[in-house]
């Protein structure tokens, strides 16, 4: 269990690295004057005059060998220090921090709305297998899945914002904003918590120790409750971190339809303002904090399970 | 209320089926059990005993399905009783300790969470109030340090420390009868023997009826007044325990009992029964052992035996046995 | 009659005459009787719009690239079944074409997943315990928690977008379920007393993978590649939806949603009818997929 978390710990390590050195090599392989671009990421004002670039070239380093120059560029990015927009002219490191807030709060509405809808509904469906409360859970499930979030959200602002006027149709302003955005983007992680409730559910409904609590008198709603739902609850909980990982970034659609500053519309706009330290600093942060909370989730895993917790797990 | 002379559980023809199953697993099952007596419920495993339990509780696996038969406790037609009477039922006046305590508990819930349950369904104590009962019945079940222990989970305990936690839970809705399932076959041959006088002694104090459902012979003899053998789902012999354990009547029990002693044959091999009593329930006519039976051919009967089976008949001291070979009016070694 | 596959009637079959050869819509009612409804509405869709993408160019009543300013925005007539879009071009040849791109890009991803991911899972689950099978689980713990959407964003906004960088970029992510599948039913597959028994009897190791492990894996394998199927189609259209994908003025579904958005008021149909054929396709593979899946689970193998 131990070597298993300091084995991950060291490909994640790894992974990161490799990440990072991808990000770097940004500037040249996407074309154009690399150090031109990475110059124009460092300075605020570049001057045009070549005599001073030149001398900036040498100021920062940039003739040294390219392994060198990683080095330097990742302790200063470790350091927080990811250079400066090309189109705002702002630190990316900041940019990123407010950018991450609200992606933050967008995806844990959404996997909030998500996760109150499926765990109940994922144990209705399994205390009945092939009844009507589970088949009409796995066509909604199946329906959710296949919708495409770039079609439902127009919809969505078609009907609740400009026929209805109930909703505003984009910006981040008030908790109003977040309504439509954060309940489209729950659809799909529903349909999948729904999936994972059931099917673990099913699971736990058959183990000996919800028969013998049975056997104390308590009701099937009084065993679920009891002795159910936390068992059958503790997959959810992988798939929840899984889901804040990807939602970060992997609600850009969502994020540019309803012009939300978050992390998605953020990596979206540094790809087509040619923003190159954007770009890298929003793909490495991203990738890190997707990797990061997966591990930590895992260990949380562990810390819900007391018997996988004492290497009791069989 | 003159209910005291009858007995508590009586349980008439039970049948009890599953889907797909093409007979049932329980045949025409019936058995009564007397207040604060021990009835033991003996055969080999797949012979119907622990689903006999489950019937009795009405949690027989999914699928499975009491397809006939009446089962009546202490007044009360258990079949017919709704969802909300039978929970009441379970835990306040019947409960049940089954062969893997370890399963039986909630690995994600704490031990004195779940012996609490019943207080608190059956009998409206507060939280307080419950756990301060649950201490008490820790210790009842020779439990030491029970503050400790009532705050453990089940991968804390050993075997035989979660099997006390069970009678605990068993003990704390203050039933009228306990069935235990094995409750001992899966622990440590020394606590087996802790296990049993526990059991025991509660039963003793509490006046409890007791279904306790075992293939060990020495247990039956330790324990019961009663003995009722079963056999691919139905009663072949039954009969006070003395009777049975000394003069078995049913070739069945006879081998059964050999089996248990471990005595060698005359070429110095240990006994064993020949042949599986896993298909025996899809005889569809004459005795359901008569395929492994040494009886049937000794006493020249077997074609008897092919053909028809034979009806439980009692002899005069009320030991019933269901086999041709017994004649009614021979005499029993008791 | 059905005939076993055991060596008796392997040995029985020679002698009997050949079957007849079923016509192709005979077999595929043989195939979809008594399975759920909708699994069978899923094949018949997703043939159906296999059919239709391929003879698109041929059965579209129009150009779908030609435009007419005068007729733009004009409501579904005779002339324009579904109406035309903001530059005049007809609605319902795009939509007929509209999702060669993405379904193309959706299965070849697929398909490169599924071998990657087997072939890793299967050598993992094999040599379970190993080097090899820690070291890739390791890293795909870590690579199945990176969004996929953002890995093509970056490579795209490197390389530009297109074929190859789309495919490639889905693939990096894209294997890793498929691998993690393999390897566990590789495991349940080590247990079993046919491979025990081949081992024993000095069979080589490709040869059990190939003949024993892959044949007993494929079918969860497979319906597990449909359900991906439907969240690629999904995830291709997001990234045309955003430019990144395909580049007009081909149709796109997706692309077409993202151009429809201004005159969504105006003509709601512009923005149903791509929408509507993209969630049809992604519900039909997602429904067959499910019906596999059911399937594989249950062991049931149904007719032949």
């Amino acid at each position: 269990m131990w070597t298993r978390l300091l084995q991950r710990l060291l490909i994640l390590g790894l992974m990161l690295l490799g990440v990072s050195l991808l990000a770097f090599l940004v500037p040249y392989v996407s074309g154009g004057d690399p150090v031109r671009t990475i110059l124009m990421s460092r300075v605020r004002d570049l001057d045009v005059d070549p005599a001073a670039v030149e001398a900036m070239r040498i100021h920062l380093g940039l003739d040294r060998p390219l392994a060198v120059q990683y080095g330097a560029w990742l302790w200063q990015a470790l350091q927080g220090d990811l250079g400066y927009s090309f189109a705002s002219g702002r630190p990316v490191a900041s940019e990123i921090g407010h950018a991450l807030g609200v992606s933050i709060t967008l995806a844990l509405t959404a996997l909030g709305i998500a996760a109150a809808v499926a765990i109940p509904l994922g144990t209705l469906a399994a205390t009945r297998p092939g009844g009507t409360v589970d088949s009409a859970t796995t066509l909604m499930v199946q329906t959710f899945v296949a919708t495409p979030e770039y079609w439902l959200a127009p919809m969505g602002i078609l009907v609740f914002a400009l026929h209805l006027g109930w909703l505003p149709s984009a910006g981040w302003t008030s908790w109003t904003a977040l309504v439509l955005p954060a309940t489209v983007l729950s659809l799909r992680p529903m349909a999948y918590f729904t999936q994972v409730t059931r099917a673990a559910m099913m699971d736990v409904l058959q183990a000996p120790y919800i028969t013998a609590a049975r056997s104390r008198g308590l009701s099937m709603r009084q065993t679920v409750m009891r002795h159910g739902l936390r068992n059958g609850s503790l997959p959810v909980v992988t798939f929840f971190a899984l889901w804040l990982a990807g939602l970060l970034g992997g609600s850009v659609v969502i994020e540019v339809i309803f012009a939300i500053p978050g992390m998605g519309r953020l990596l979206y706009e540094a790809v087509i303002n040619r923003d190159v330290p954007m770009l890298q600093g929003g793909f490495v942060s991203i990738v890190a904090l997707s990797i990061l909370i997966n591990t930590i989730a895992d260990m949380l895993y562990v810390a819900l399970n007391p018997a996988v917790r004492s290497g009791h797990a069989h | 209320m003159n209910k005291t002379n009858e007995p508590l559980l009586v349980i008439e023809d039970l049948t009890v089926a599953f889907p797909g199953q093409p007979t049932p697993v329980i045949d025409g099952l019936s058995l009564t059990l007397n207040r604060g007596e021990v009835l033991a419920l003996v055969g080999e495993s797949g012979s119907g005993k622990s689903m006999t339990a489950l019937s009795l509780m009405r949690l027989l696996p999914a699928g499975g399905e009491i397809t006939g038969g009446r089962i009546r406790f202490d007044g009360e037609d258990v079949l017919s009783l709704s969802d909300r009477q039978m929970n009441r039922m379970r835990g306040g006046r019947m409960a049940m300790l089954f062969q893997q305590p370890q399963a039986m508990l909630d690995p994600t819930s704490r031990v004195n969470a779940q012996i609490a349950e019943p207080l608190r369904v059956h009998r409206g104590f507060g939280r307080r109030a419950a756990m301060e009962r649950v201490l008490d019945l820790l210790r009842e079940v020779g439990i030491a340090d029970p503050a400790v222990r009532a705050r453990c989970f089940s991968h804390e305990l050993s075997g035989g420390m979660a099997q006390r936690v069970m009678i605990a839970a068993a003990l704390s809705g203050d039933p009228q009868m306990l069935i235990a399932d094995e409750p001992t076959t899966a622990l440590d041959v020394t606590v087996q023997a802790q296990i049993l006088r526990l059991i025991d002694e509660q039963r003793r104090k509490r006046d409890l009826a007791t279904l306790l459902i075992t293939h060990d012979l020495a247990v039956v003899s330790a324990l019961a007044d009663r003995v009722a053998v079963m056999y691919a789902g139905r009663i072949v012999e039954e009969g006070p325990a003395k009777a049975v354990l000394e003069s078995p009547q049913h070739p069945y029990t006879q081998a059964l009992m050999r089996c248990s002693l471990l005595v060698p044959d005359q070429s110095g091999q240990l006994l064993s029964i020949p042949g599986s009593g896993t298909h025996a329930r899809e005889l569809t006519c004459g005795c359901r052992f008569h395929p492994r039976c040494s009886a049937a051919s000794q006493h020249g009967i077997a074609s008897r035996c092919m053909r028809s089976e034979p009806a439980l008949k009692p002899d005069a001291d009320g030991h019933e046995t269901r086999c041709w070979a017994v004649e009614p009016e021979k005499e029993s070694a008791a | 009659m059905r005939i076993d596959n055991t060596s008796q009637s392997v040995a029985a079959s020679s002698l009997l005459p050949m079957r007849p050869r079923h016509l192709a819509a005979q077999r595929l009612w043989r195939f979809l009787r008594g399975r759920h409804w909708t699994f069978r509405t899923g094949v018949v869709i997703l043939v159906a719009l296999v059919i239709t993408l391929i003879l698109a160019p041929w059965i579209a009543p129009h150009d779908p690239a030609v435009q007419n300013l005068i007729a733009r925005l004009s409501p579904p007539s005779a002339e324009h079944w579904l109406g035309t879009d903001h530059l005049g071009r007809d609605l319902f040849s795009r939509l007929l074409v509209g999702g060669r791109f993405t379904v193309t890009i959706a299965m070849v991803t697929v398909l490169l997943s599924f071998a990657i991911g087997t072939l890793i899972g299967v050598v993992a689950g094999r040599v379970v315990g190993g080097v090899f099978d820690e070291v890739t689980m390791r890293i795909i713990d870590v690579l199945i928690s990176i969004p996929d959407v953002v890995v093509a964003i970056f490579l795209v906004a490197i390389f530009g977008p297109g074929y190859a960088t789309l495919i490639a970029s889905l693939t990096v992510i894209g294997w890793t379920p498929f691998a993690r599948l393999a390897r566990g039913l590789t495991l349940a597959i080590n247990a079993q007393g046919y491979i025990r028994a081949a081992e024993v009897l000095g069979c080589s190791r490709s040869f059990i993978v190939l003949r024993h492990v892959i044949p007993n894996i494929i079918r969860p394998i497979a319906a597990v590649s449909f359900l991906r199927f439907g969240h690629k189609l999904i995830t291709v259209g997001a990234l045309s939806f955003l430019g990144l994908g395909v580049q007009p003025p081909a149709a796109d579904w997706a692309l077409m949603l993202a151009d429809a958005q201004p005159y969504v008021e105006r003509l709601p149909i512009l923005m149903i009818a791509p929408g509507l054929a993209i969630f049809v396709a992604a519900l039909s593979v997602t429904w067959i997929g499910h019906g596999l899946e059911i399937e594989a689970r249950d062991g049931d193998s149904g007719d032949e």
